[in-house]
């Protein structure tokens, strides 16, 4: 039904991180900081804010700007 | 493939309700079939599809739903409904018509590894899959079809998987919500027809499914990068450009497939799946008597399309399905309809199952709500099974005969109903907890709202206990 749909900028950003060293190195590090994250809050769900530091990694590594 | 018959040229072809947003084409139907017509390049991209050998595989598999393309002197009237139509096919009718909040957890599943393995082998030949959507598949009794011929596009090398999200705000949100939240989708699937998005399912889940890899990168993680860059500018523009190699999509189409094929359904708690094993309020006498009328009833009168309704786990659908065409079985417990799907694929493919609670049947809706049509709109059976329901839905839904019997006969020529008195064990129960304020709910009033809309063809006391099968034609 939904043809032309809006691929979403997560399922998008999660597609480029698996396609590169890069990338994989910068998912590497989300998974393990957000593991760390959601673990220490012993089941609470992640406050929006921790995103921010959480996700700081592309911009560092280039991966993710032009 | 069968030659298309002439159109007769006196029937209107009408746009169907729900194929209006793809400008490369849609569907119409005229004269009890369906087709589809394709604009401009699409149309000769589809018939040079048709001709392709692994295309034509996957329709003889039946994954793909058939078409069998018609000329412009074959079907002046669909060709003239836009000068911009270049190809029409006809398609097969589905025998009835089915949504994704009416399926039990493992058809979503087996409609959502239909919809993968459709996307690789469209991949592995050079095309792609445009959407994920399970409006794009329907079910031939037990058996998924991809119906969306419309949908599949040559690949452009480095563009990914575009409808990746989509795949999970349809599919796998809705599957992980139920299987390792304990959540019923379908409600949530009904009331929100682009699916549940992935900030949400991740708010409910609870923190143990979080840790598993693949909900932590579907899920946790997609949600994530949303938020972060949603509202990135720079981040986006740089997405607009970027590469994704194919061998990524790939292996996300292969992990996407392990991980919905590892998704269990959760046990949960049913007091209805196990009924069929461990009902006591009937004898077996009672049960064997009640399957031989049935038996009976349907070897007289061959019904094509018939309905169960609150079907459990299927006694009588499973001998409905030796006897007539197509089964549509329905009920409200989503464990035994669930149950019903994996004993019907194994033996009875010719049913249908689906979750529904017949005292609140799916709507009309969808844009002008008329894009998936509700459930009275698209049920018309030759014979309707109500079999130990009247009581759940008179008393526990207080709705009255008369309204039962009018709905009823708005979905079925004919009905085998059985009565089901205050005495009986399972309507005691029911009014333990109640007030008793269901002074009419007698034989006496039962027949006399029947006899409102239909002929009692038969009346028939079951050997003990006091209930009554009756055997009813429509007025």
């Amino acid at each position: 039904m939904l043809l032309y749909i809006d691929a979403g900028t997560g399922g998008i950003m999660l597609q480029v991180l698996l396609s590169g060293a890069v990338g994989g190195l910068v998912l590497f590090k989300l998974a393990a900081k957000r593991v760390v994250d959601i673990v220490l809050r012993r089941g609470g769900d992640p406050a929006p804010e921790a995103d921010t530091d959480v996700a700081e990694g592309p911009d560092e590594t280039g991966s993710m700007a032009a | 493939m069968a030659a298309p018959a002439l159109l007769p040229a006196s029937e209107p072809p009408i746009i169907e309700p729900g194929s209006f947003r793809d400008p490369a084409g849609g569907v119409v139907l005229q004269g009890g079939r369906v087709f589809r017509y394709f604009s401009g390049t699409a149309g000769t991209e589809f018939l040079r599809l048709l001709d392709a050998p692994w295309f034509g595989e996957l329709i003889r598999a039946g994954g793909v739903v058939e078409s069998w393309p018609l000329a412009r002197a074959q079907a002046p009237a669909l060709y003239a409904l836009a000068p911009e139509i270049t190809a029409v096919v006809e398609h097969p009718r589905i025998p009835f018509v089915s949504y994704a909040y009416e399926w039990p957890f493992q058809m979503l599943r087996a409609a959502a590894l239909h919809q993968l393995e459709v996307t690789s082998r469209a991949l592995a030949n050079g095309h792609m899959v445009k959407d994920a959507t399970p409006y794009n598949v329907q079910f031939t009794g037990t058996r998924p079809v991809f119906l969306d011929a419309g949908s599949f596009e040559r690949h452009t090398a480095g563009e990914g998987w575009r409808a990746y999200a989509q795949f999970c705000r349809m599919f796998l949100n809705p599957l992980y919500l139920q299987a390792y939240g304990g959540i019923a989708f379908q409600p949530w699937l009904r009331s929100s027809l682009e699916g549940i998005d992935t900030d949400t399912v991740r708010g409910l889940l609870p923190l143990r499914a979080k840790l598993r890899w693949a909900v932590f990168m579907d899920v946790v993680l997609q949600s994530v990068l949303n938020r972060r860059f949603a509202k990135n500018e720079r981040a986006l523009r740089s997405l607009a450009n970027r590469t994704i190699p194919d061998d990524v999509v790939r292996g996300m189409l292969a992990r996407m497939t392990r991980t919905v094929e590892r998704t269990r359904r959760g046990r949960g708690s049913s007091a209805w799946v196990d009924y069929e094993q461990t009902k006591a309020h009937y004898s077996a006498e009672a049960d064997a008597y009640k399957e031989a009328y049935v038996r009976r009833t349907m070897e007289r009168d061959r019904p094509g399309t018939v309905l169960d309704l609150g079907c459990n786990t299927g006694q009588f659908s499973l001998i409905a399905a030796g006897l007539a065409d197509h089964v549509v079985a329905v009920d409200s417990d989503e464990a035994s309809v669930d149950a019903l799907f994996l004993r019907a694929r194994a033996s009875h493919p010719n049913i249908l199952p689906l979750v529904m609670d017949l005292t609140n049947p799916s709507p009309d809706q969808g844009w002008a709500q008329a894009e998936r049509r509700g459930f009275a709109q698209r049920a018309e059976a030759d014979l309707a099974l109500c079999l130990a329901l009247i009581h759940h839905v008179a008393i526990s839904g207080n709705v009255p005969f008369g309204r039962f019997v009018d709905w009823l006969a708005s979905v079925a020529r004919t009905a085998i109903v059985e009565f089901v008195p205050k005495s009986d064990p399972m309507v005691e129960r029911l009014l333990f907890t109640r007030k008793d304020v269901y002074a009419g709910y007698t034989q006496k009033h039962f027949e006399a709202a029947l006899a409102g809309r239909f002929t009692i063809v038969e009346r028939s006391a079951l050997p003990a206990g006091g209930r009554v099968l009756y055997t009813v034609g429509r007025l």
